[in-house]
């Protein structure tokens, strides 16, 4: 394959993927069976009773009841949840599913704690960051750039 | 699954399996799998360059999260085909799709409060199976299975008895 041919159709797969990254995001509003947290920032009073899932960072939390906010493009969302039942401080992130009632308040079902104060998803990007080093690390040991034909090429030595 | 340290431990051990199967799967092979595992969590890419940012600036809808799909990851796969040189593109295509379905997969495990997971297969459809909610994102219990698990089969492969005779 010449490279231009090569060049030429990785550029229309990446295009293609971009594309997909539109398309997902047109298909997530569709088809998402939960409210969009734009639309519940932009007027709540229409989706109360409905059913949604919510991820959000926790404010405060006071007798088992927590008030979380939720991010969005349209702004932050921030909500009442009574009764949560999750062991959680401030600054920890929360998975609430559950019905919508009125003034900003969600009915849990479910409350899952993605990690309790902040410190689990530093946790977890400090050890995501060991295994990519890890695997660049390896990669680089066994895999080289041919910069005249411009591609991957195992090294001789690897 | 939930970290990248235990998606590449599962790789590495899917692969390593694998080569006792296929002679020409050596260690170089093995890493393209681990790097293949890291395909669906390109998506961490909106951690520098957020989707709001993307869509306010080009005034189109637009969600990194496509990638983590089947269908975006295997046309990243392809991107990936792409850049090697021609003898290896068929193992490396082969080893990369290994890794990024052993990823999407283990995320299908992942806990979540409405007991579904993602699409999965999109976009042939928007199907959101169950999931069993194995484990959090944040959990260090798969990292470290994974870890005991990569060196079981390291050991295994590694000191396993050699038949006698190469038949």
């Amino acid at each position: 394959m010449r490279l231009w041919v090569r060049l030429a159709l990785a550029a229309a797969l990446v295009a293609l993927l971009c594309g997909s990254f539109v398309h997902y995001d047109i298909a997530e509003d569709r088809t998402d069976p939960y409210p969009e947290t734009e639309g519940l920032v932009a007027d709540y009073d229409a989706h109360v009773g409905e059913r949604t899932l919510l991820f959000g960072t926790v404010r405060s939390v006071t007798d088992g009841t927590l008030v979380i906010d939720v991010d969005s493009d349209a702004g932050t969302l921030t909500m009442t949840v009574p009764n949560a039942d999750a062991d959680v401080r401030p600054g920890g992130v929360v998975q609430v599913y559950g019905t919508l009632e009125p003034d900003r308040t969600i009915r849990p079902e479910r409350t899952v704690v993605v990690n309790g104060d902040g410190g689990a998803a530093l946790y977890k990007y400090a050890v995501s960051a060991v295994g990519a080093l890890l695997v660049v690390g390896l990669f680089g040991r066994h895999w080289t750039l041919d910069t005249e034909a411009w591609a991957l090429e195992v090294r001789e030595d690897g | 699954m939930p970290d990248l340290l235990a998606h590449a431990l599962m790789a590495y051990s899917l692969c390593t399996l694998l080569a006792l199967r296929y002679e020409w799967l050596t260690a170089r092979y093995v890493t393209v799998g681990m790097a293949g595992a890291f395909v669906p969590d390109l998506t961490k890419i909106a951690l520098v360059v957020p989707a709001a940012q993307v869509r306010s600036l080009l005034g189109i809808p637009f969600d990194w999260g496509g990638l983590h799909t089947g269908g975006a990851a295997a046309v990243a796969v392809l991107v990936g085909t792409m850049v090697v040189r021609p003898g290896q593109r068929r193992r490396v295509t082969a080893l990369l799709g290994v890794g990024a379905l052993s990823h999407l997969l283990a995320d299908a495990l992942l806990l979540t409060p409405s007991g579904r997971s993602y699409a999965v297969l999109w976009p042939l459809t928007q199907y959101r199976p169950p999931t069993p909610g194995l484990y959090l994102s944040t959990s260090p219990v798969p990292t470290v299975l994974t870890a005991v698990l990569a060196a079981a089969v390291w050991y295994a492969v590694r000191y396993r008895p050699r038949q006698a005779s190469a038949a």
